[in-house]
């Protein structure tokens, strides 16, 4: 009985566009006697949706995210079945998931086991080996991931929290977890270690790893965890990765909020979570650290772009031998995710996922653009002085930096002219502007022609 | 400068082991149960007395992930000393040693001073390796041995003094020309920790440090 979003979202869509005063570009209805095409413009929703879409309206922020990670297609009108054809399938997806745990684990709560000592010949199964190796693979990537998700997010009192205690018993079966607020029951959760979460009476889980239970999941660190351990089994040359809990946390924590979609969550979370993989993918697998898109690859290019925009903290920084492997890693395989508080992660996703160009450039400007407007404590500072500033970020607002990464951007984009008075105009921080101002004029003077496509 | 002595330590082992947590502990006095993945590196400073010396300590807390060797090996140039921890509650992460111990020296020189920390003492339930296996396979490799608690700070402080104390004195033999101290082969005979023999043991052991007068 969900909701469905697609008749719904035009209208939240048509809201959207005229607060931000642009009712000229609504959504083109391209059959216009008996509409049957919902024809939704990327190239009007990019824009719109990177300069910030309202907090207030999950529900948009999620359609939107939906949309621009490629989980729904342009045509409105087809988003429903879209929707439902994505759902069963995950449906399926986690039925032969959960087959294949309880098959060789010794039942549901063998996968609790703190010890990794997996058991040997437990199976009933006609190839007994077959399926105990490739549950024992996944019992592995499973305790990783259980270590990783329990301390996702920490400073969120989400997670911790239950799902709906009948939609949780219905799970297995039916593949559909719910949303938080579905249910008023809270249920009292064994908290072996003692650690209180900030609002006990709201959560269910401890933040203990061998509690995070995957066959029946009671809270959204359940799911959360599921979502990985399905995408590690049907991506096993990625397998999972420590930080793809970070990249994975935002998109579930936007989707539980939607008040349209959140029994979906963890379903919708999924396939926007594998679309969003395969532009972060490279940087995640060791044996591409060296390729264009691999990690070192990225970090080059972060350094090639940083040197661009401002030579002179570059310069600073390889003098005191700061090397941008020791504090870009974080930045830039997270999306700046650990960086960040949710509310800004969300924030600044609207920008990066509205990117057309992968993976992600925007991104990388972002990350220079952190770099540019904390310069001038940078070029007083020693190694030890820079290393803390780059490794604990101080709380900046991000739409500043942000600012300053569009328009670092932009000069590349269009080979135009560029006064430091625009920049100051845009960004908020008289700070911000003078120090984005001095990079502006760095890089128009080591600006090449036609150099603007290397960063797509 | 407002220190006597500055040391790089590099905090390696698997992932889940404490790694962060000892590091919070002993640079903030403080825990958490949950305390965020590494990924790639996270760097702290603390400036502590050893022995009437002004100690700075600039510490480089990894990824535990075997994925992140490959980058992990960047940072441990110019190390001083190695503190590798594995989970006493937790038979794998001591059984990852030995390959832990492998993928670091192929970074880092002999003189580089190493330690064995056992990390969650406190757990004793759930213990999954015995002192005395961890004592001897530490002994083995040369190195020095603690068991800590970075939730109940037990030990934790005492770790990095220990580390401390050797790199020191490794330093003060280099600059007086290898001379040869009382302590030596007794490694930190002034800061001895719990559960560790006295004058065995220490970073001297194999001359992975300190053995080098």
């Amino acid at each position: 009985m969900a909701i469905h979003v697609g008749s719904f979202f035009p209208l939240l869509l048509s809201f959207f566009l005229s607060s931000a005063g642009r009712t000229e570009v609504s959504p083109r209805i391209t059959d216009a006697d008996s509409p049957k095409v919902l024809e939704i413009d990327l190239n009007v929703v990019r824009p719109l949706c990177a300069e910030g879409v309202p907090d207030e309206v999950p529900a948009l922020r999620a359609a939107l995210w939906k949309l621009l990670l490629g989980y729904l297609p342009c045509d409105a009108f087809r988003w429903d079945s879209a929707l439902e054809v994505g759902r069963a399938a995950h449906a399926e997806f986690l039925k032969d998931l959960i087959g294949e745990l309880t098959v060789t684990s010794e039942g549901a709560e063998g996968s609790r086991r703190r010890a990794r000592s997996y058991s040997h010949e437990e199976s009933d199964s006609s190839d007994p080996m077959a399926e105990a190796a490739a549950s024992e693979g996944l019992e592995e990537v499973l305790d990783q991931i259980r270590k990783d998700t329990f301390r996702t997010r920490p400073e969120l009192d989400f997670f911790c929290r239950g799902l709906a205690p009948s939609s949780a018993s219905t799970n297995v079966a039916s593949g559909e977890s719910s949303g938080w607020w579905q249910g008023g029951r809270k249920e009292e959760g064994q908290r072996r270690n003692g650690v209180q979460p900030s609002e006990p009476e709201m959560a269910v889980t401890s933040r203990d790893p061998d509690e995070v239970d995957v066959v029946n999941p009671k809270s959204h660190y359940d799911c959360l965890a599921r979502v990985l351990l399905l995408y590690a089994k049907l991506n096993p040359g990625v397998r999972y990765v420590q930080g793809m809990n970070e990249l994975c946390a935002p998109l579930y924590f936007l989707f539980a909020q939607d008040p349209l979609n959140y029994e979906y969550a963890e379903a919708d979370t999924f396939f926007c979570f594998s679309h969003l993989m395969s532009d972060m993918r490279d940087a995640f697998v060791k044996t591409l650290d060296h390729t264009e898109g691999g990690m070192m690859g990225r970090i080059d290019k972060f350094s090639d772009l940083l040197r661009e925009k401002d030579a002179e903290v570059w310069q600073h920084l390889e003098s005191i031998k700061v090397c941008p492997v020791y504090y870009t890693v974080r930045w830039l395989t997270l999306m700046l995710a650990q960086e960040l508080d949710m509310p800004d992660v969300l924030r600044l996703w609207d920008a990066l996922l509205s990117d057309r160009a992968r993976p992600h450039p925007l991104l990388r400007y972002m990350c220079v653009a952190m770099v540019i407007c904390v310069r001038e404590v940078l070029l007083a500072g020693d190694f030890t002085d820079c290393m803390r500033l780059l490794q604990h970020y101080p709380p900046v607002p991000v739409d500043d930096i942000l600012q300053v990464a569009f328009r670092l951007r932009a000069l590349d984009l269009t080979q135009v002219g560029f006064s430091s008075s625009d920049l100051e105009a845009a960004a908020g921080g008289a700070e911000v502007a003078a120090a984005a101002a001095v990079a502006a004029a760095n890089s128009a003077k080591s600006r090449t022609a036609g150099s603007w496509w290397q960063w797509r | 400068r407002d220190y006597d002595h500055l040391f790089k330590l590099v905090l390696i082992g698997d992932s889940g082991a404490g790694k962060s947590c000892l590091l919070l502990r002993f640079a903030d006095d403080a825990f958490t149960e949950s305390y965020i993945t590494t990924i790639g590196v996270d760097f702290r400073f603390k400036t502590i007395p050893v022995d009437k010396k002004t100690i700075k300590l600039q510490i480089w807390d990894t990824a535990g992930q075997e994925r992140f060797r490959t980058i992990t090996s960047a940072y441990y140039r110019g190390a001083d000393g190695i503190i590798l921890v594995y989970d006493i509650c937790d038979r794998e992460s001591f059984a990852h040693v030995d390959e832990w111990l492998n993928e670091v020296n192929r970074y880092v020189n002999e003189s580089t001073c190493k330690i064995l920390i056992g990390n969650k003492c406190d757990m004793e339930s759930e213990r999954q390796v015995s002192t005395e296996e961890a004592k001897k396979k530490a002994d083995d490799l040369g190195i020095a041995y603690i068991e800590c608690s970075a939730k109940e700070a037990t030990n934790v402080e005492q770790a990095f003094q220990m580390m401390s104390a050797e790199l020191i004195e490794k330093r003060q033999k280099q600059g007086a020309g290898g001379r040869s101290g009382p302590s030596a082969g007794g490694g930190v005979g002034l800061l001895q920790p719990k559960n560790r023999e006295a004058g065995k043991g220490s970073c001297g052991g194999l001359g992975s440090c300190g053995g080098g007068d």
